[in-house]
């Protein structure tokens, strides 16, 4: 009797279960689903950042699922001037790409990092370091210009030294393990004049050349680098010339023929370098002097070279076979290296290698510059400046 | 005197009394009248010898006029001592001749199923003692009288239940008679305190699903105070164990529940306190379980689900219930198994009326409101207001499980032995505003309790006279934890529906378990922890930055730890007469450990902790006289003594300042009350006088530098002071009672109750540190309390009303001052002061005592005034015209429970098995139970909440879309970035969102639907 009772006791209990199972199904109650980021899967434009600071120079992660890029500092990043960050491709919040860098400040240093490029091989990434600029005025505010012919204002070109390092995506060592090469940008040369009396007085020599304005007035970094397929060497500017760098070599050669070079881009198959050739169309000299009320502050010897026509070209990376492929800037190889990237015209075009077709434009990419093109060849990555900003903002377009 | 008591409570009805207001008996005094005894045809006398040898076979009780042979049975207790801390309880009576009512000494009186029994004196009195608490079945044979055989006489823990039995004269044997009657009284003559009792039965009838919501039915007892008192001023005995928390009651309850299905009874004492319960200062739970039939197994099941429920009225709860008891003969004759399990689960373990709320238009000012219009009217900022709501709180989820053992065998004729184990769990997480929009971490609190009884029972019996010893040892185990619940515990632990067989976990618990000088020495965070704070992933982004945490932990670690061991001997001489001497003493040794660190997510900050080892002892002594013309007098006497167990030095500021030893704290405290009939009432109206004095030891937690608990608040430190003495009061009670007819009884109760040397941190005195806790405080209830009841077959209902007024200096330890009065130290009503509350239960069918009702119906409801939203306004004090209500509003909830008997389930030929639907709030309201203080309404002041709009300055640096701190929600015209203006206008969102009212809710409507099997 017990054991028929204990029997369809069970029997009961795995009914009400039976029941009771199909709406247990019921869960917790939902967390909050927040919305800070929303992607659009079907969107073929993305705007990646939309800083008030300078967000510049973009380059694709290996994987072509991120954007680098240089950032002026803001939020949750160092408070630098350049600050070598990323983020996906579809959006998302920007992160240094380094670790162990730009973690402390000295006082009255500045830290700035510039062009992030990717290493085509390994996880490994080249910028450019920018030391200290010159100041734009040698003396104080009370000293007074005095120019022969005369003139305003003589104010030096910004970039005085650059080091190219390359590190590891990963690596968590001192920077100055890293293999770097230092050089100084043409266009200021310091000397001295003695006076008697006075004793030595410090005389910069300037020669304002294009690539020294384009970073003064558009902070455009022409020395960007482009890695050798082999990821051995690297392709740069100096400003003025073409430089390669075969990483951890102490020196990086100029390239012959390629004065006015800036925006080196090393063709995918490594046969070609493409840059942006400038050209000077006039130069003016101006010998000035600082006069301060204890006597002269400085010697300004000031020739200014004015910019011309700026053409799209190629070189081997010897030196030889130039070929120019019309105007346009800032130059960037499609995957397959049958095409470049460049900006023309307030915007972003594409042009066959080969000149077999005429230039096309890249829809929607109305004020886009330094374009940079994924691995894949799908998307562009580019920095845009919105009308009437100062600044530039990173975009991503799916190209057709 | 016996024969002169009134048939208070018997279905035994005269039959020319049944239209008169008073229902005479058969005993002296009164008229010989035939009666009609109440006959329930579903109930079969089950087969057994009788004292003769014979055997009684199944039959159904015969009407009293019938068989001659009268059984009465008055079920009232008749004089004994005071409501007091029994397992157990009395059986008294006298035996009588038919017609001549010549008493019947020497006859057997015995109790069916236990080996108790004893013999009437020569007047033909006699007493049981030791009865256990639950229905009986009495047989009384003597020599040449026919035997009776007297069913369903119920028995109550502490008192005595009167029988009058007539016997008729039988020179043959004859077969014996049966008579039967399960009622409790109405009114109880010889009872001078104020207690309403719940048995077993209606508690599992009614709409509960923890005993406190029963004791919450008590007149006079509201939120867990008892008669005006705090939280904390009353105690819980179970089977007559006092198992109060003495750390943390006044902030953290009792911890240790007990299952309704594993109790006979449940007695709620509000006044005229016997000494031996003279350490409560408001109030005395006693509960008594439930012992396994000792002659067969039964047992129940039960799931309740409201599971199937729409989406509105779910709040995912789902509870299973299973007890079972019956004979264990391997452990020897007599003995007897009872097990009790209860497990509950809940997705939304404190469901509030309007859920997951916030501030609407009509609960805001004219401005404000206008202002919530513009947001939700505007389609670029619709999606800040109420983003986030629906029918259940988040983050509340949790699960109970009870389990309850009780094994009874008897040693001997007149000693039993009874073991009771009681474990329980109950762990849910706290749902705090702050962090509701932070998935991962919130803040919880598990609770367990583990009781252990051994109980000896000796009964000695005499004709007309008893002697019960009553031996106890006990052991008590309560670890309360409160911090950050381990995610493992929702994302891994194996749960069904809500219910999770493992322990929450909690992050760094083995950490802050670990000894205190280790972890001063690791200079460590609690592990896990995190400093909260979070600029996305709630829908203001961050804009809300420092409104809610969305990253980050709660910021409290905080456990204690708090056992017991402890014995008790009780003894107790009682006579048939009525008088009755009760003296015995307890020991408590306690050992407390208590944890708290406040900031623990801060490498480096130091946690407050405490292992101590108070103790308390007590002794008593109580007497109750039967005296004549029905009149009862009780007196007792108490010693209480407690001793903190800690040294203290007063001046924290000074290494070199004095140690204070402390030592035992011992008090006195006399008892007497009175219950007498009023002259010319025929005995129908009572009047009962109590003056008790009482003291209890203060909340071991105040002996120690604490901080605000259960709360995020850290910002309220008060300072330990083990040198603590004890918090007293006095209490007046003047009492009546009346019976309108044989059904409906009506009485009203007249108390005062000065509480002095109150537990306070709030006020300053001479001679002790700033916030040092002293018993500085005090505070007064005056109230009137009225109640009725009513029962008819298949109908009972019980109805209360309260008027009160409670005042105090402060309203808690740890509360602060109304107004400035720590220098003058001003009464103004307490923060609980509950003026006006009246409850009704109502038990119809099978509930109300109608068995062979298929139906069974439980309604209670609670309409209750508002507690005061402003001390001083509440007081009258403030003048001029104010903005904001001197009190909440009223409440009003009605719940409801009706079960179905659907007759045997199919494959159980001994089940019987019924549907349930449970209903709560049946009427829906929302029962506003809190207010702003600032505003007097749910919502907060609109100037406030642009004020914290304005903590955005005009020149914030604009957050863009690649920043870890962009939102898309506050980037209101989605140009990517978020200005300073938009972070403004998304902060008074924010601001309001968390002004989110939910928690100032009664209780959410809830429909359930259970099936329940018995066999």
């Amino acid at each position: 009797m017990i054991r028929v009772r204990w029997i369809g006791l069970l029997t009961m209990a795995i009914m009400v279960f039976a029941m009771a199972i199909p709406v247990a199904c019921r869960d917790d109650v939902s967390p909050f689903q927040p919305r800070d980021r929303e992607t659009d899967p079907d969107a073929t434009m993305f705007r990646l950042t939309a800083s008030p600071g300078d967000d510049r120079v973009p380059a694709w992660s290996p994987a072509g699922d991120s954007v680098y890029y240089t950032a002026e500092g803001f939020g949750h990043l160092p408070q630098e001037p350049g600050v070598l960050v990323g983020l996906p491709r579809t959006g998302g919040v920007t992160r240094p790409i380094l670790h162990n860098v730009q973690t402390t400040v000295l006082p009255g240093r500045q830290q700035w990092y510039a062009g992030p490029a990717p290493a085509p091989k390994g996880r490994r990434l080249a910028f450019a370091v920018v030391a200290s600029l010159w100041p734009s005025d040698p003396c104080s505010e009370t000293a007074v210009l005095s120019c022969t012919p005369s003139r305003d204002s003589v104010p030096l070109p910004p970039l005085r030294q650059i080091l190219l390092r390359v590190r590891g995506l990963d690596e968590l060592g001192p920077l100055g393990d890293d293999p770097a090469v230092s050089l100084f940008v043409p266009g200021v040369i310091l000397d001295a004049v003695v006076i008697p009396m006075f004793g030595a007085i410090p005389r910069y020599n300037v020669r304002y050349h294009p690539g020294q304005r384009l970073f003064a007035d558009e902070r455009a970094f022409v020395f960007r680098a482009s890695w050798s397929p082999d990821g051995d060497r690297i392709a740069f500017s100096d400003g003025e010339n073409l430089r390669i760098w075969k990483v951890g070599d102490q020196t990086a050669p100029a390239v012959s023929n390629t004065e006015g070079a800036i925006w080196a881009a090393w063709s995918p198959d490594g046969d070609w370098i493409a840059f942006t050739r400038t050209s000077v169309v006039d130069s003016t000299h101006t010998s000035c002097a600082y006069l301060a009320p204890l006597g002269i502050c400085a010697f300004v010897e000031y020739t200014e070279l004015d910019a011309g026509p700026v053409t799209l070209t190629l070189v081997r990376p010897d030196g030889s076979e130039l070929r120019e492929l019309g105007a346009g800037w800032e130059p960037a190889w499609s995957p397959d290296g049958g095409a470049l990237y460049y900006r023309d015209d307030g915007r972003i075009w594409r042009i066959d290698v080969n000149g077999t077709n005429s230039p096309e434009a890249i829809p929607n990419t109305e004020g886009g510059r330094e374009p940079a093109v994924s691995p894949d060849g799908r998307f562009l990555a580019f920095a845009r400046r919105p009308p009437g900003q100062p600044k530039f903002d990173i975009w991503v377009v799916e190209l057709q | 005197m016996l024969a002169s008591r009134p048939d208070l409570s018997t279905d035994c009805v005269p039959l020319t009394a049944r239209h008169e207001a008073f229902a005479h008996t058969t005993t002296g005094g009164y008229p010989d009248e035939p009666l009609i005894c109440q006959t329930r045809k579903d109930r079969v006398v089950r087969d057994g010898p009788t004292s003769d040898g014979s055997v009684v076979s199944p039959r159904r009780a015969k009407p009293c006029g019938a068989v001659l042979a009268a059984a009465l049975v008055l079920a009232a207790p008749v004089a004994g001592p005071t409501l007091d801390a029994q397992t157990t309880g009395r059986i008294v009576g006298r035996v009588r001749e038919v017609g001549t009512h010549q008493p019947v000494g020497s006859a057997d009186v015995r109790v069916e199923g236990l080996p108790l029994s004893t013999l009437t004196s020569d007047q033909g009195y006699f007493v049981l003692v030791g009865v256990p608490v639950g229905i009986h079945t009495l047989q009384i044979e003597r020599l040449g009288l026919r035997a009776v055989r007297l069913e369903d006489v119920r028995v109550r823990a502490g008192r005595a239940t009167e029988v009058v039995i007539d016997m008729e004269t039988a020179p043959v044997q004859l077969e014996g008679v049966t008579a039967e009657v399960e009622r409790a009284p109405l009114i109880e003559p010889a009872v001078s305190a104020s207690h309403e009792t719940v048995v077993g039965r209606e508690l599992r009838e009614l709409p509960v699903d923890r005993v406190e919501e029963a004791i919450e039915l008590t007149t006079g007892v509201t939120d867990g105070h008892f008669r005006g008192g705090r939280v904390g001023q009353e105690t819980y005995r179970i089977d007559g164990l006092d198992i109060k928390n003495q750390f943390s009651a006044s902030t953290t309850g009792p911890l240790l529940e007990i299952s309704p299905t594993a109790l006979e009874e449940v007695d709620v004492i509000t006044g005229g306190l016997g000494a031996e319960s003279g350490d409560a200062l408001s109030g005395v739970v006693s509960y008594s379980t439930r012992r396994g039939n000792p002659e067969h197994w039964e047992g129940r099941g039960s799931l309740t689900t409201d599971y199937w429920a729409p989406n509105d009225l779910f709040r995912g709860f789902t509870g299973l219930s299973l007890s079972a008891g019956g004979p264990v003969p391997f452990l020897g004759s007599g003995a007897t198994l009872f097990a009790d399990l209860l497990a509950q689960g809940m997705l939304d373990a404190d469901p509030r009326a309007r859920g997951l709320s916030c501030v609407r238009p009509g609960d805001a000012d004219p401005a404000l409101a206008d202002a919530i219009r513009n947001l939700a009217d505007d389609p670029a900022t619709a999606h800040l207001y109420c983003p986030y709501s629906g029918p259940r709180l988040p983050y509340q989820r949790g699960d109970k499980v009870i389990g309850f053992l009780r094994l009874d065998r008897p040693l001997g004729v007149s000693t039993n032995l009874t073991l009771t184990v009681l474990r329980n769990r109950h762990q849910q997480e706290l749902y705090t505003p702050e962090f509701k929009y932070n998935p991962t971490y919130q803040l919880g609190q598990r609770a367990k309790g583990t009781l252990v009884n051994l109980l000896l029972d000796w009964t000695h019996h005499r004709q007309g006279s008893a002697y019960h010893i009553t031996a106890r040892a006990a052991g008590l185990h309560l670890d309360r934890y409160l911090g950050v619940v381990d995610p493992w515990t929702f994302d891994a632990r194996s749960r069904i529906a809500g219910f999770g067989f493992r322990d929450f976990r909690f992050l760094g618990e083995r950490f802050v378990h670990r000894p205190v000088e280790e972890q001063l020495k690791s200079g460590r965070a609690v592990p896990g922890y995190q400093q909260p704070g979070g600029s996305t992933g709630s829908p203001f982004g961050p804009a809300a930055e420092g409104i809610f945490s969305t990253e980050g932990t709660p910021q409290i670690a905080n456990w204690s730890r708090s056992d017991f061991i402890g014995g008790d001997l009780v003894g107790e001489l009682l006579s048939a007469r009525g008088h009755a001497l009760r003296a015995g003493g307890s020991l408590r040794l306690y050992r407390a450990e208590s944890y708290e660190r406040t900031l623990a997510y801060l490498p480096g900050s130091a946690p407050n902790y405490a292992r101590f080892y108070p103790a308390t002892a007590s002794a008593f002594v109580d007497a109750s006289l039967a005296a004549a013309d029905q009149v009862t007098i009780d007196f007792g006497v108490r010693l209480e003594s407690f001793r903190s167990g800690l040294s203290l030095q007063r001046n924290r500021a000074n290494v070199f300042a004095p140690t204070v030893t402390t030592g035992w704290n011992t008090e006195l405290l006399p008892r007497i009350g009175v219950a007498v009939p009023v002259p010319g009432s025929e005995d129908r109206t009572m009047f009962r006088f109590n003056y008790t004095l009482v003291a209890q030891p203060p909340d071991f937690q105040f002996f120690l530098d604490t901080t605000i608990g259960d709360s995020l608040r850290v910002d309220i430190r008060r300072q330990g002071n083990p040198d603590l003495t004890f918090e007293r009061g006095s209490a007046y009670e003047l009492g009546l009672t009346h019976l309108l007819s044989p059904n409906v009884a009506i009485g009203g109760t007249a108390f005062l109750k000065e509480l002095t040397n109150l537990v306070t941190g709030s006020l300053g005195f001479v001679g002790y540190a700033q916030n040092e806790f002293t018993t500085g405080d005090f505070g007064s209830v005056k109230g009137l309390e009225l109640y009725a009841r009513g029962r008819w077959p298949g109908l009972q209902f019980r109805a209360g009303y309260s008027l009160q007024s409670a005042k105090g200096v402060t309203s808690g330890a740890l509360d602060t001052p109304e107004g400035p009065i720590v220098e003058s130290r001003r009464e103004f009503p307490l923060a609980f002061d509950r003026r006006h509350s009246a409850d009704l239960t109502v038990l119809v069918g099978r509930a109300g005592g109608d068995v062979e009702s298929p139906w069974s119906i439980g309604l209670t409801s609670s309409l209750r005034s508002g507690f005061p939203l402003d001390r001083l306004q509440a007081a009258g004090d403030v003048a001029g015209a104010t903005t904001i209500p001197d009190r909440l509003p009223w409440t009003w909830v009605v719940d409801l429970r009706v079960a179905r008997e659907l007759g045997r389930p199919p494959l159980c030929d001994g089940c019987t098995w019924r549907l349930a639907a449970d209903a709560r709030n049946l009427l829906g309201r929302d029962n506003i139970v809190a207010l702003r203080r600032d505003t007097g309404r749910l919502a907060p002041g609109g100037s406030d909440l642009t004020a914290t709009a304005q903590e955005i300055p005009d020149d914030a640096e604009p957050i863009p879309i690649e920043s870890p701190r962009y939102s898309a929600q506050a980037d209101l015209n989605g140009d990517g970035l978020v200005t300073a203006a938009e972070l403004r206008t998304v902060r008074f969102a924010a601001a309001l969102d968390r002004a989110d009212p939910s928690l100032f809710f009664g209780p959410a409507r809830e429909l359930r639907l259970g099936v329940e099997v018995a066999f």
